[in-house]
């Protein structure tokens, strides 16, 4: 069974006086999400991430295309049963409670008082919210509403968690917290689904992620493959080699002063393991060889770029 | 469940709202005066003294005082409860789609539907409760005190709430439509109101509809079987009150339908749109 499966997803907003501007926000965007998998939706500003995320949810209408959860089209508000979201600015009547506000969610969810009682406890105690569970949450800061958000997304005992920036306005150390609440949730066999342009925060902790530009999907892959150069490896030597270009190939170029550590390019995988039993044959050390990796900020960029 | 806690939070989000409080003050300060500044004696069956704190006066006909107070009490509920209980629920559906928080409402397996019944009877029934408080109380220390039973003033606060609940089916449906709480009374309240007093000055007083052309007679008289006819609810709350017949039942349901046709109307819209 497919968590996420979104089939040539198209949308178009109608703005303005009498609907006049048009603002092709999704061009046929396809994707699917495996049970047990966190991915990243990347992009730029204005991209379509949100309004991705959105048309999952049956918050926006789809124009074209189907989407379904757990297979239930998203039209159906069965869909949503086992769907824990956090909206990009979320934010709350200032009336409520944090704990009213989760009781009001865990009743539109269905769940039982006991049942529900006992988990905001506990999830106000995960969150760091424990002592202000009474409080207004008008006069929260940013960062305790970002955790009551996180909460209020884990109410239900989700089998999927959709966030759309989650970290966005969180202190590093509320970053942390969050990155490991979410990554405790991974190996409870969760899925999550995270929008994001913190890539840094991306590449820690997804295992697949897409590419969105101007409503298209322009690259989808596990965060690995889209970031391995395979012709290039970084080889570092116990020993010093001087004459490395007649052994490593004439585009090797040292990375030290003392000839021990070197990127090598390569053009098939062979080539390498002839490098390895060269060395070897010399009597040469072999301390590591590594795939040189770019960052997923430089793949993202190019990709951009490229597009 | 759903539909019971979206019904539990919007009558907790009126309890915070000034309007209702004051509203809530007002009907303690007239549920007072009734218990503890009328003083009756009851000297017949259906005759008595009353005394205002110390003033003694002459014997008076105890039915006629029952049915004369409450009458006013109805109607002064009929205007400014319905208005205060407007002003007071006007921004629940606009104020409910503020960004960011509608999207975690919609995120929950609730239907749209399900979602617009319960905000707009959240608010009927807090504005029930507001209404029966004052209209419940005073019937029971009346009837307590003079040995009168008038049902017909509890019947005048179901047209009272029956009116509120029409103004805010339109309101919920504007609520929706443009999300403005002003447009919202401006034309659930004012142009209504407006509407029904003309239309029914037009159609029922003779004289006028005589001065009509035939399509204009027509035309009148076909919106004024469209329109909630708000002006003659009110008059049918007094008739209630007074114990006579009510001449006209369909007053009441051409109005309600009106209502209920704009509360579907607004369940449409609502699952409709994008957020
Ligand atoms: N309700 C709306 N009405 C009209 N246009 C909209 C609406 N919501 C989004 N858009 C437009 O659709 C495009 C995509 O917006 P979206 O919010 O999905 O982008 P995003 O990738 O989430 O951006 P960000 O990273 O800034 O959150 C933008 O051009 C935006 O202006
Ligand atoms: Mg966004």
């Amino acid at each position: 069974m497919k968590i996420i499966e979104a089939k040539s997803i198209s949308k178009t907003y109608l703005c303005g006086i009498f609907s006049r501007k048009k603002v092709q926000a999704l061009k046929s965007v396809s994707l699917n999400v495996n049970k047990g998998e966190i991915f990243g939706l990347l992009g730029p500003n204005g991209a379509g991430k949100t309004t991705f995320v959105k048309i999952l949810l049956g918050i926006v209408k789809a124009g074209k295309g189907e989407a379904s959860l757990f297979d239930v089209p998203v039209s159906s508000s069965a869909s949503r049963i086992r769907v824990g979201y956090l909206s990009e600015n979320h934010r709350y009547p200032s009336f409520m409670t944090a704990k009213s506000l989760l009781h009001f969610m865990g009743r539109l969810s269905g769940i039982e008082k006991s049942l529900r009682t006992q988990r905001i406890g506990k999830l106000l105690k995960d969150v760091g919210l424990a002592d202000v569970l009474d409080m207004e949450v008008g006069k929260f800061s940013k960062g305790m509403l970002q955790r009551l958000g996180v909460a209020q997304a884990l109410l239900s005992d989700p089998d999927l968690i959709v966030l759309d920036e989650p970290t966005g306005g969180v202190d590093p150390v509320g970053r942390k917290e969050i990155r490991d609440i979410l990554l405790n949730l991974k190996s409870q066999g969760k899925t999550m689904f995270l929008n994001s342009h913190l890539l840094s925060e991306v590449e820690m902790i997804c295992d697949r992620v897409a590419i969105l530009n101007k409503g298209k999907l322009l690259k989808v892959g596990s965060v690995r493959d889209l970031t391995r150069h395979t012709q290039e490896y970084r080889i570092e030597l116990r020993d010093p080699l001087n004459n490395y270009k007649e052994v490593l190939g004439s585009k090797a170029e040292t990375l030290d002063s003392d000839n021990r550590c070197f990127r090598i390019h390569i053009g098939k995988i062979d080539e390498l393991d002839k490098i390895i039993d060269e060395l070897r044959k010399m009597k040469i050390g072999i301390d590591a060889v590594i795939p040189e990796k770019s960052s997923l900020e430089d793949m993202f960029i190019e990709t951009l770029k490229g597009n | 469940m759903a539909l019971f806690g979206l019904i539990l939070n919007t009558i907790h989000e009126s309890m915070k709202r000034k309007m209702f409080i004051l509203f809530f003050g007002f009907s303690t300060l007239i549920l007072i005066l009734f218990l503890f500044v009328l003083n009756v004696d009851i000297i017949d069956k259906g005759i008595g003294t009353i005394k205002l704190i110390a003033y003694n006066d002459a014997s008076v006909d105890l039915v006629q005082l029952v049915r004369t107070s409450q009458a006013v009490v109805a109607a002064v509920l009929f205007v400014f409860g319905i208005l205060v209980s407007t002003l007071a629920t006007a921004s629940i559906i606009p104020g409910f789609q503020m960004p960011g928080y509608i999207d975690l409402v919609l995120s929950k397996p609730v239907s749209r539907p399900v979602i617009i019944l319960g905000k707009y009877f959240g608010a009927v029934i807090i504005v029930g409760i507001n209404v029966f408080y004052l209209v419940g109380g005073v019937w029971l220390i009346l009837s307590a005190k003079t040995g009168i039973w008038n049902f017909g003033f509890l019947a005048s606060g179901g047209t009272i709430l029956v009116t509120y609940a029409i103004i805010m089916a339109v309101m919920t449906f504007l609520g929706i439509f443009t999300k403005s709480t002003v447009l919202s009374i401006l034309i659930a309240y004012v142009f209504l109101n407006f509407m029904s007093f003309i239309l029914v000055t037009l159609v029922k007083v003779p004289n006028v509809f005589r001065l009509l052309s035939p399509f204009w007679k027509k035309a009148a008289t076909a919106l004024y079987h469209f329109f909630p006819k708000l002006f003659e609810l009110f008059a049918m709350t007094g008739i209630l009150v007074k114990g006579d017949s009510v001449p006209d039942w369909s007053v009441l349901w051409t109005s309600v339908i009106f209502g209920v046709v704009f509360l579907g109307f607004s369940m449409l819209l609502f699952s409709r749109k994008d957020y």
